[in-house]
């Protein structure tokens, strides 16, 4: 259900957002009642400067960060969706960006603003392998060190085949063989 | 002691099998003497890919796995996914649906805070409190029991509606349980507010700023216990909650003790909200006219063609779900939980996304506990409220 009317706050942001950085807003899109807004991918660090500080926007809440593989389309392959929350105006807004695929896809941490993004952006690191350029301690968090592969990317098997790790790699197991 | 060797750092493990951590937590903690210089946890060792398992399901059979997250709130993680999912397909359900979802995401809270308080109590040192909610506990779980036909993984609520009718006897199981559970709540605080063990192990521990708070995007009790405002239900009410009257508890110093007093406030707000869901439930069928999305009841389709037909297409194909993307918050008892669904228009789901809230508040801990005690670092394990199955997924 794809909706082009935007409420008065929602417009208040988009607006704001699009004056002070112009073309780098790609465009937005209201699917049911959330607002999303595209941009270009080299400008998350600053957008979130501003998300987070200017009393035009002034969301407090980084919520969450989400990585999505669109394997079929290699420009944009990766997509991180950003999801802001400012508890004064009570409106939520996932910022959406996309990464072409790559040796190492990076973007900029945006941890040194909201410092809740560290563990966000270290699980995305972990699943899909997006390289967060200057993340203080960009580890794996939840598999184990020495895991080769990123298990989010949609050519990771899903089943049927067991992980390998640096230490099994030269006698993988049986089921591979 | 020299102050060369006293200032000689002392590396500990901190679980993983530690019966304080909650699970399967480990934390590296940097100790001079009993002073805590750093705390790393490291998290993982539950890690059963939920996410990408439910890539490969179809919608209504990656619900079971929700549950299996966080084990002490099952229904309220049912809640946020079938609510997400609906919200891709454009599906209303029935206003009795809504109250049923919210009544058992009420006792779900209950459910949760009770493990919590029994167990954060144990760690403290109350060894007799776990026994208590443990013991009122079993009220709920029968209550589960006479729902879903399982005490823990309910999986009761469906996409479009429940996964059967009430029992019978359920009016009458929650008035029970609205009978007993205030004297129980009293007796717990005689037991607890008062006790100046209680009092001296919690108040000033783990205390953080709201500034902070928000920071680390912290939810839930640990964020409202430095007196902001957050809440779900009231900021974005989903599955009628605008309809019940209830406060939302804050707190003003952010420690252990506020965390502790805004669950036992948050428990007797659940159970004014499970009064009016009861009293005011309205009639109607368990779940949406949705045919092709919802199962046809068991008796048309051993009786109707189409019935029959519906059901062999949903069990075996699925249903199509629009191309799109959601984010779905909903207030589980540990803070804003919620699913990203992005669909690609098929049967799968194409990502689904969960926004584990023990995970995130985990965060808080190095800052809660760095410059304290060591015990006090199981206080605050404790008093974030953490499930390792939510955690690592």
């Amino acid at each position: 259900m794809r909706q082009t009317d935007l409420t008065k706050i929602e417009n208040e942001v988009l607006e704001a957002l699009k004056e002070q950085f112009g073309e780098k807003i790609t465009g937005h899109e209201k699917y049911h009642d959330q607002l999303s807004i595209f941009i270009s991918g080299g400008s998350i660090f600053d957008i979130a400067q501003f998300m987070k500080d200017d009393s035009h926007t002034g969301f407090e809440l980084l919520s969450d960060i989400c990585g999505v593989d669109w394997i079929d389309c290699p420009d944009m392959r990766f997509e991180l969706v950003y999801n802001f929350f400012s508890i004064k105006k009570e409106l939520r807004v996932l910022i959406k960006t996309t990464i072409p695929d790559g040796e190492t896809p990076t973007i900029r941490s945006i941890q040194p603003v909201y410092t809740g993004a560290d563990w966000l952006e270290r699980e995305v690191y972990d699943m899909l392998g997006i390289d967060f350029e200057g993340h203080p301690d960009l580890r794996r968090i939840i598999t184990p060190e020495g895991l080769e592969g990123w298990p989010h990317r949609k050519d990771f098997p899903l089943t049927y085949e067991a992980p390998q790790f640096s230490h099994n790699k030269d006698n993988p197991p049986e089921i591979i063989k | 002691m020299t102050s060369a060797a006293s200032s000689k750092l002392m590396t500990i493990n901190l679980g993983p099998q530690h019966p304080a951590t909650h699970g399967v937590l480990q934390v590296v903690l940097d100790l001079d003497g009993e002073t805590v210089v750093n705390a790393t946890p490291h998290l993982g060792y539950l890690h059963t890919g939920i996410e990408k398992t439910a890539e490969d399901k179809l919608y209504y059979k990656a619900l079971p796995l929700t549950d299996r997250m966080d084990y002490l709130a099952p229904m309220s993680n049912n809640l946020g996914y079938v609510l997400a999912v609906e919200k891709l397909l454009g599906l209303e359900v029935p206003e009795k649906v809504q109250y049923v979802r919210v009544l058992l995401a009420e006792i779900t809270r209950l459910n949760n805070h009770l493990v919590w308080i029994g167990t954060h109590a144990l760690d403290v040192g109350a060894m007799s409190m776990l026994l208590y909610a443990f013991r009122e506990r079993e009220m709920i779980m029968d209550i589960y029991e006479a729902v879903a036909g399982a005490r823990m993984m309910s999986s009761y609520f469906r996409i479009g509606g429940l996964a059967k009718e009430l029992p019978a006897d359920f009016d009458k199981r929650v008035n029970k349980l609205l009978e007993v559970y205030p004297d129980k709540l009293n007796q717990y605080e005689d037991l607890l507010t008062n006790n100046r063990i209680w009092i001296k192990r919690l108040t000033g521990v783990g205390a953080i700023t709201a500034e902070q708070a928000l920071d680390l995007s912290l939810t839930g009790p640990v964020l409202r216990s430095t007196g902001v405002n957050y809440d779900l239900r009231k900021t974005h009410p989903y599955s009628g909650y605008e309809k019940f009257d209830f406060e939302v508890p804050l707190g003003k110093n952010g420690d252990c003790m506020d965390r502790y007093s805004i669950r036992l406030i948050e428990m007797r707000e659940s159970l004014k909200i499970i009064r009016q869901a009861l009293d005011g439930m309205p009639e109607g069928p368990y779940k949406a006219d949705a045919p092709g999305i919802v199962l046809p009841d068991k008796e048309k389709v051993m009786t109707e063609m189409e019935a029959l037909i519906f059901h062999f297409k949903i069990i075996t194909e699925g249903f199509k779900v629009p191309a799109g993307s959601y984010y779905m918050g909903i207030e589980s008892p540990k803070g804003e939980l919620g699913y990203y669904m992005v669909s690609d228009g098929g049967t799968k789901p194409y990502r689904m996304r969960v926004r584990p809230p023990s995970l995130i508040n985990l965060q808080a801990l190095s800052p809660m506990v760095v410059g304290g005690k060591i015990a006090d670092v199981i206080t605050c394990i404790g008093s974030i409220d953490i499930v390792l199955g939510e955690v690592d997924r």
